[in-house]
Parts: structure tokens; C-alpha cells; sequence
């Protein structure tokens, strides 16, 4: 029998999260943590005013943008895996490791 | 049309018992649990569940099927209410009560007060995928990189792992995936960006980092810019490519003629291999250029590989023998 472990969410805390969260369910969280969407798709910082950028200093619209990731610390987005790869790679997340010759 | 819905029947049924098992241990383990840890096995589970909920909701005939109906509801209404994740690379999921709610709060106390928090949110599990699994590259290819200053180090790091993991998609046979991610780098790095990961993907680039990697950090660093320099004449031709660009490609490959460029080559794939064919008919290169062709099936990738190459002197010698 397979078993499945689990654990509270305070024991969660301060872990390296990373979380499937797409479409509306996306669209809610970022409207909980103070931005908005406008009618055509650009995400607004509600403290602003102003749109929100990405980490290549472009406006997210989620009309068009699909792929747009979270950093939640420093509400840093990106708009592809491509940005996202660029973000991991600036902070040292990314794992490129020596080959082994057979 | 009844035989056919039978044959995806059969594909999608047999996910049914994984699925139920499934969500009953995840039942009881959220009568104790916040969070649920769960396997790999669990994760490839859910994510041929939600390409059957997809195929399912898409096609009323099956719909029709009793067992694929009930899969297909018990599928959406676990999506509905839980979300999937990982805590470092140890796969879990979260029923929404506990997840958007609460993360929501702590986002919003992370706003205000700019506390660290390590939470990702990320639009598939492909991009968890891309985190975690391990590129790998050639002790030169690291020690090419590491050689670099910031910031021109992490847009090399980037580059690099993004190639390696188009590469690997396409070995894989995931095409579409790959070129999607060949666009997200165009709309990142522009054309550097693509044009590093054509170099690197017909060998130059590999090639190049083999034989400079011993090296001191400034010759390196001397050698690749020289490189991408003299690489401005190599084109690759792409099957989305309209007239108009396949026009401007002859014309340039023209201009590389008059300005007696050392090395100019045209590279294609599969069915790209036709418009290649139609660039270089009228083009006459200058008698003092070296003139090579390759046309056959890649061994590796089992399509249409057409290859054509116009150099001269020791500098065109060179980039040549980066292709092997």
C-alpha cells in the first residue's frame, strides 16, 4: 500500500514553494495582493496606478501573456520559461551540471 | 466513429484506478493534513488525468461514455479544488481552501513588509521541470561560462541551459514544446538569443567552447565575441519563414558575398529544407570562396538535414571545422 505523508501549512513557512496556480484562480490571487487587471488584459499595481512589469521591464497583459510566472518575494514576474530561466539563472538556481562520458 | 471512440477508450480508461486511489488516500490525509506530500508516480497520475479531462470535455462522443463521464467529472472537481506543487522537489498537493486564502494573506503581509518568502507560482509543471532537473554540458562549456562577468554570465548561463533543454525536447520528440520554447527565447533574447541556440544545436557553438575552455578568461571571452562576430553570416532557415524573409536572406547572403566575408552558411530542417533550396538557386558565390553541401537525413533526429557552406582563408577554415 502506498502511503502519503502530509503536514500543516505553518510547517510549510518559509519553504521553497513552488505552485501550480493558473486562469481565474491566478487572476484572483494577483487581485487579493493588490493589482488589477484592465479591460484589455494589462495587470495595474493598484498602489501605483501603474502597470506592472516583468523582469525584462515589459507590461504583463494576461490576455496575451499565458505563461506569466511569480516570484512572490520579490513580486518579481516573467512572461516565459525563457524569463524564467533568466530570473533562476541571476539568482543561482540554475542546475547545469558536467556530463559524464560513458 | 464508434471504433474510434472505443481505441481512446482504452487509452483512458485505465487511468481511472490510479485516479481513485488516488484521491481516496488524499481524502484522509486532509482529515489530518494540510498539505499532502505525494509521489513522482502521483504527479505523472494527475498529469495524464489532466490531459484526459481535457481530451474528455472536447468531445461529446465520449462524453457519452459512462466511465470516461465520471472521470472526466471527478477530474475537473479535483483541479477545481486543489492545486499542485512541490516543496523543494518533493511533489504536493493543497486543497484551494488552505492554499489560495492563506497564500493570499501572506502575500499581501510579503508587499508590505518585503519579507523573503520562497513561493513560486508557475503556469505548468513544465516550468517546475525546467528548475529541477539538471542541465548537462561539457566540463568546457562550464568552464567557458564561468569565465564571464556578470551580467553577461547569467544571460550565458540562461542561454545555455535553455539550448541544452530544446535540445533534449526535441531529441525527446516534444516539437511543439521545443519551438514554443525557441519563441519565449526570441521574445526574451531577441535575435542573440535565438542565434545562440541555433549555434549551439548545429554544433558551433559546442565546438567552439571545447577548444577555448583551457583557456585564460579574456581570450575566451576574445574568441566568443569574435565568434558571434563572424557568426552574423550564418543562417538558419526556419519552416514559419514567409517570402519576404526568405528574400532578405538571399539578399543578405549576397551582401556577405560583395563584403568578402570569411564565412557564410545557410542551415535547414525537415520541411524547411525546401525554402533553402529556393534562397540558393540564383545565388553565385565568387570564385575564391570554398563551396561545400550537405543534403541527407540527420542520423540523429531522423529528418531532412540541408547544409550549405561558402568560406575562404584561415578564418573561414576555422568556423568550418567548428562544424565537424
Amino acid at each position: 500500500m502506498k502511503k502519503i505523508n502530509g503536514y500543516s501549512w505553518r510547517e510549510a513557512e518559509g519553504r521553497d514553494l513552488d505552485l501550480l496556480v493558473t486562469g481565474e484562480d491566478f487572476k484572483n490571487m494577483l487581485v487579493g495582493i493588490g493589482y488589477e487587471i484592465d479591460e484589455t488584459g494589462v495587470l495595474i499595481d493598484k498602489d501605483t496606478g501603474k502597470p506592472a512589469m516583468a523582469e525584462d521591464g515589459t507590461e504583463i497583459n494576461l490576455k496575451r501573456d499565458k505563461e506569466v510566472v511569480l516570484f512572490t518575494g520579490s513580486l518579481k514576474f516573467a512572461k516565459t520559461i525563457a524569463g524564467f530561466s533568466d530570473v533562476l539563472a541571476r539568482r543561482g538556481l540554475l542546475k547545469i551540471v558536467e556530463k559524464t562520458e560513458r | 466513429m464508434q471504433g474510434e471512440i472505443a481505441e481512446i477508450a482504452k487509452i483512458l480508461l485505465p487511468l481511472i484506478p490510479p485516479s481513485v486511489f488516488l484521491f481516496r488516500k488524499l481524502k484522509d490525509i486532509f482529515t489530518i493534513h494540510e498539505v499532502a506530500v505525494i509521489d513522482q508516480e502521483d504527479v505523472d497520475t494527475l498529469a495524464k488525468l489532466s490531459e484526459a479531462v481535457k481530451k474528455i470535455r472536447s468531445d461529446e462522443n465520449l462524453q457519452g461514455v459512462p466511465d470516461l463521464k465520471k472521470l472526466l467529472d471527478d477530474g475537473e472537481d479535483f483541479f477545481k479544488n486543489h492545486i499542485i506543487g512541490y516543496d523543494n522537489d518533493q511533489p504536493i498537493v493543497i486543497p484551494k481552501k488552505y492554499s489560495v486564502n492563506k497564500l493570499v494573506k501572506r502575500l499581501e503581509i510579503s508587499k508590505k513588509e518585503s519579507l523573503p518568502r520562497k513561493i513560486t507560482i508557475i503556469p505548468s509543471l513544465e516550468f517546475k521541470e525546467y528548475k529541477q532537473k539538471p542541465k548537462l554540458a561539457s566540463k568546457n562549456e562550464i568552464e567557458v561560462i564561468a569565465s564571464m562577468y556578470e551580467p553577461e554570465r547569467s544571460k550565458y548561463v540562461s542561454l545555455l541551459a535553455l539550448s541544452i533543454h530544446i535540445e533534449e525536447l526535441y531529441n525527446d520528440g516534444k516539437v511543439n514544446l521545443a519551438e514554443k520554447t525557441r519563441r519565449a527565447v526570441r521574445e526574451r533574447y531577441e535575435n542573440f538569443g535565438l542565434r545562440f541556440c541555433n549555434l549551439y544545436q548545429r554544433g558551433y557553438l559546442k565546438k567552439l567552447f571545447s577548444l577555448v575552455g583551457d583557456k585564460d578568461a579574456e581570450t575566451i571571452r576574445n574568441e566568443i565575441d569574435g565568434f558571434f562576430h563572424d557568426a552574423k553570416c550564418i543562417f538558419f532557415i526556419h519552416k514559419s519563414m514567409e517570402v519576404a524573409d526568405l528574400e532578405e536572406t538571399k539578399t543578405l547572403i549576397q551582401i556577405a558575398f560583395d563584403e568578402k566575408k570569411d564565412y557564410i552558411a545557410l542551415h535547414s530542417l525537415g520541411t524547411a529544407v525546401e525554402l533553402s533550396k529556393y534562397i540558393v538557386k540564383d545565388l553565385t558565390a565568387p570564385p575564391e570562396y570554398h563551396y561545400e553541401f550537405f543534403e541527407g537525413k540527420d542520423p540523429e533526429k531522423e529528418i531532412q538535414d540541408f547544409s550549405i557552406l561558402w568560406y575562404k582563408g584561415a578564418r573561414g577554415a576555422f568556423i568550418r571545422s567548428l562544424l565537424g
